[in-house]
């Protein structure tokens, strides 16, 4: 056993003194890349006559007007509260359903179909139908958002519930796992990890689909602030509001992904750190 | 090392054909576990020896014929009393390793002060002190699988079921493992059914070894190992080993259809 531990505390030194430094130079390599990036759109974009093409100087100009205007402020919150809003809702029932379909094999034949079907259907297309039942809204928005957050956690969770090893449904039988606590104790926690990858997809279908409305429906939120700005010839405040979408984005499945290091940390696929 | 000795419970197999779909796997196996019996159970890939087994922990129905423990026969649910060791551990990856062991004893509703006491000595026993909170991924197969015999152990079984449980391990940590677990069954002995495909460990662990082959199988021969009790490493340089060996392995290898 001393040698055991010995190697392990080693190992995890060696980890120690190696991190800071791996990370450090990620680090600066995504900076150095990005500063590559940035520079090549601006030279890029002086050989643009037309003065249409949104250049990085000019964002960052226009950055001091888009975020003292208190009706942007406005907007981003009305978008990000209805994302957050329909998000909770899917994630919520999405994985309800998809641990009870995924256990409960008539349930799942019956509800499959139709969960493939709707996942597969552009959310564009629904846009129209959701405005005619539930008006030019807010409500129209949510509505949305809540269907597109909710198919991805169905599929995952499903996927997940059904891919339990078959050693731990052996294990929880033979240790007498009573029934009532087979959901909490074997399949929740054994399905977490895929419930964690369905929320992520989430997150990028919500942010689609509260814009999607915004744009198709005219309602008030970031959608229509780019909208507004780019057909007003404003396409540097417009790329503002998109970059909020993109901080948004990248903000929610950072937490997904911390969440998920915390709540489940024996799930390392192909042992990545 | 103050676990209770205990018998354990008589194990009887009467009659019992398993099936795999339409197949049948095994005909009409008559096997009698003894109290405190270790009997081991060889037989090329596909006898049928881990189909068995699950019977008896109530994992896979007979097709016909009847299990019974302590005369009680097995329908449907785990009998109480009866452990099992997993090939791949079966522990659950979300626990950590105390966890993990006191499971069995918190859904038994044993007191919360009993069952970290009780807990706390297995973790002794199977040499995992320092090791209570960390979770099993973090930890070789050896200390998994302690990990899971502990668990095993914890609600002092009347049967101990071992489904090739060192089938994972590299050959160093297997043999580290054996030598413990014939430490542990010198000072508690329980009725134990060891499935395995290793024909040394059968020897090794076995007071008797069931030899099944055939399609569908049955038990060909059922050998006494008279090797002294409690065994050590050292009975595997005895003429008896080998000839024990030799025999099984005749038994295994003959006839059998090619892989």
């Amino acid at each position: 056993m001393s040698v055991t531990e010995s190697t392990r505390s080693i190992a995890v030194a060696a980890g120690a003194l190696r991190a800071p430094k791996v990370r450090q130079r990620k680090v600066l390599l995504v900076a150095a890349t990005a500063l590559l990036i940035l520079l090549i759109w601006q030279i890029a974009s002086a050989f643009d006559a037309s003065g249409l093409v949104p250049t990085p100087s000019g964002i960052l100009l226009a950055m001091p007007g888009v975020f003292t205007n208190p009706s942007f402020w406005i907007d981003t919150l009305d978008t990000s509260l209805a994302i957050l809003e329909g998000l909770a809702i899917g994630v919520v029932f999405g994985t309800l359903i998809g641990l009870l379909t995924g256990r409960v094999r008539w349930l799942r034949g019956l509800t499959a179909p139709y969960v493939a079907g709707l996942y597969a259907v552009p959310l564009l297309a629904l846009v129209p139908l959701a405005t005619i039942w539930l008006g030019y809204s807010p409500v129209a928005r949510l509505a949305l958002i809540t269907v597109a957050a909710l198919l991805p956690c169905i599929v995952s969770t499903v996927d997940g519930a059904r891919k339990i090893a078959r050693e731990l449904e052996d294990a929880a039988f033979v240790l007498h796992m009573p029934k009532r606590r087979v959901l909490f104790d074997l399949v929740f926690p054994a399905t977490l990890p895929y419930i964690m990858a369905g929320v992520n997809v989430a997150i990028g279908r919500a942010i689609v689909a509260a814009i999607a409305v915004e744009f198709l429906a005219s309602v008030p939120g970031l959608g229509r602030f780019i909208l507004i700005n780019a057909r007003s010839f404003h396409q540097d405040a417009s790329i503002v509001g998109v970059f909020v979408l993109v901080v948004l984005g990248v903000l929610g499945t950072t937490a997904v992904e911390a969440a998920r290091r915390r709540m489940a940390p024996w799930h390392n696929p192909r042992g990545e750190k | 090392m103050n676990q209770p000795v205990q018998g354990g419970a008589v194990v009887e197999l009467s009659e019992v054909s398993m099936y795999y779909g339409s197949r049948k796997v095994t005909d009409a196996i008559n096997l009698e576990l003894r109290r405190g019996e270790v009997l081991s159970i060889v037989g090329p890939s596909g006898c049928g020896k881990t189909t068995l087994l699950r019977a008896v922990a109530g994992l896979n129905r007979p097709g016909s014929g009847e299990i019974r423990v302590d005369g009680v026969p097995v329908a449907g649910a785990a009998p109480e009393g009866v452990s099992m060791v997993f090939q791949h551990f079966g522990l659950f990856p979300w626990k950590t390793v105390e966890a993990n062991i006191a499971y069995p004893l918190v859904v038994r509703g044993v007191r919360k002060k009993d069952a970290v006491e009780q807990t706390r000595r297995l973790v002794e026993m199977v040499g995992l002190s320092g090791f209570e909170n960390s979770y099993p991924h973090q930890l070789s197969g050896g200390m998994q699988q302690r990990t899971g015999l502990a668990r095993a152990l914890a609600v002092n079984p009347r049967v101990l079921l071992m489904d090739e449980p060192f089938g994972a391990l590299d050959a160093q940590t297997r043999e580290v493992l054996q030598f413990e677990l014939l430490d542990l069954w010198a000072t508690s002995a329980v009725t134990t059914l060891f499935v395995t495909h290793s024909i040394e460990e059968a020897v090794l662990f076995g007071d008797r070894i069931a030899v099944l082959r055939g399609q569908p199988s049955s038990v060909v021969e059922l050998i006494d190992v008279n090797l002294p009790k409690p065994r050590e490493r050292s009975v595997m340089a005895t003429p008896e080993f080998a000839r024990l060996r030799e025999h099984v392995w005749n038994l295994v290898m003959s006839n059998e259809v090619p892989a």
